[in-house]
């Protein structure tokens, strides 16, 4: 049984209790960060066995290892750190080649939508399979920004530490992907607004 | 689902619609670890906090305990036996020191007649030595073994040793414990023999002692080189026994000799 994630300790704190032996706080990070952790790691890569492995992974090497964490470095972006490693890891021994260090030309993917300015009216479409495909047709960098910032929400600079990239690029990374999942997201219901 | 932002704050609009995004993605997302990997992962981490447990509270309860009036008693209970232990043991190093005294001294020549404090710088080497190396404590094999050697060479000096013993108790008949204690202790040996290496076989001391002129036999040569005008050789002769001999005083042996 997972337990209900409460406010009230910080994450440190209860890693710092768990390594003193409370299993409660254990029960009590996993319950705040497993369904944001999973997602990231399905959008990622697509597959529910993929993330269900990293996922364990992660998880597994939170529970082994002894250290602590750094002060200047907060539970969750380490925790979201080591399971994009472990994701790299894994592609890297399938001999996949991903793109999440690739250099790519950010203007490339971030063509100006036209139907995106910010007068236009926003509406969404709610079907899951849209969601996915929409998120699927992001260039890799751009959905791992978005992903930590939607499943993990981790600010701009803690995903810029998490994935060793300028602030700023990781600002217009997000910039570029938030028009494009508007412009395909939004353009049926545009179209069925427009229609009404 | 369909907000519409300020269009005279562009920037505030692209903060909104990012919000709802974020939201609406957040809402609709699917995906969820199943329950057999849930239960998994948190058995592992319970197993592992329960691990950690007992090993942590173990050093820090035995900490406790140990600060804790009763512990700081049964502290202070172990350090004393340490300390009784630690003066037992030292106690019964100095019987065991002096003991080997005792115990040779049946076995050796008669103790001669106490001398005064003073005269006993210059004990001769006798029996009593030759016996003392007999009975040292066999810490090193070669000091056993070098005893024979030893006791060859006490027996050689034993006649000068007897007739200044002699000298010396009708010169001073009354002796101090101190003096007593002296005479047992070989107190002037020959340099030679203290510097024996102690790898050095019984064999090869004896030889070495063997081969070295006596005292007596020095002083005679000395007197000789004296009476023959060799002044430069009887100079070099007495500064060698001086270095030999350093407690001794050469010349009063010197006039002691007989002739």
């Amino acid at each position: 049984m997972i337990p209900e994630p409460s406010p009230s300790a910080s994450d440190a704190a209860l890693l710092r209790r768990y390594r003193q032996g409370d299993a409660a706080a254990f029960g009590e990070l996993y319950a705040r960060h497993r369904q944001g952790l999973f997602r990231f790691l399905l959008g990622l890569c697509g597959e529910q066995a993929l993330a269900e492995e990293v996922f364990q992974e992660t998880w597994l090497s939170l529970i082994r290892t002894d250290s602590d964490i750094r002060q200047q470095v907060q539970f969750k972006t380490w925790l979201y750190q080591i399971a994009r490693n472990r994701l790299i890891d894994h592609w890297r021994r399938q001999g996949r080649k991903t793109a999440l260090h690739d250099s790519y030309d950010e203007a490339e993917h971030g063509r100006a939508d036209p139907a995106a300015g910010p007068e236009q009216q926003l509406s969404f479409s709610r079907d899951q399979q849209r969601l996915a495909a929409a998120l699927a047709d992001l260039p890799a960098e751009q959905r791992e920004v978005f992903l930590l910032r939607a499943q993990g929400d981790l600010e701009l600079h803690e995903i810029a530490e998490l994935t060793a990239t300028a602030q700023e690029t990781v600002k217009s990374r997000l910039r570029y992907a938030l028009q494009k999942l508007r412009r395909l997201l939004g353009e049926p219901a545009t179209i069925e607004e427009k229609s009404a | 689902m369909s907000t519409r932002p300020p269009a005279d704050q562009p920037h505030l609009a692209e903060e909104a619609l990012e919000a709802q995004l974020l939201t609406h993605f957040r809402q609709h997302s699917q995906g969820e670890p199943s329950a057999e990997l849930d239960a998994r992962i948190l058995a592992a981490g319970t197993a592992e906090a329960l691990r950690a447990k007992p090993a942590q509270g173990g050093w820090q309860n035995w900490l406790q305990r140990l600060l804790a009036p009763s512990g700081m008693a049964a502290l202070a209970g172990v350090a004393c036996v340490g300390l009784a232990v630690s003066l037992t043991w030292r106690t019964l190093q100095e019987p065991a020191a002096q003991m080997p005294l005792e115990v040779s001294q049946p076995m050796s020549a008669p103790i001669p007649e106490p001398v005064p404090a003073a005269a006993s710088a210059p004990a001769p080497v006798t029996e009593e030595a030759a016996a003392f190396s007999d009975s040292l404590p066999a810490a090193d094999s070669s000091m056993a073994s070098s005893s024979t050697a030893n006791r060859a060479m006490a027996k050689r000096e034993a006649p000068v040793a007897a007739q200044r013993s002699a000298e010396r108790t009708a010169a001073a008949p009354a002796a101090s414990e101190p003096a007593k204690k002296s005479l047992l202790l070989p107190a002037d040996p020959p340099v030679q023999m203290m510097a024996a290496p102690a790898g050095a076989s019984s064999e090869e001391l004896a030889k070495a002692k063997s081969s070295a002129p006596s005292l007596e036999d020095s002083l005679r040569q000395l007197r000789q080189l004296r009476e023959s005008g060799q002044q430069d050789a009887a100079a070099a002769l007495l500064v060698d026994l001086q270095q030999r001999y350093p407690q001794r005083d050469i010349e009063a042996e010197l006039l002691r000799l007989p002739r």
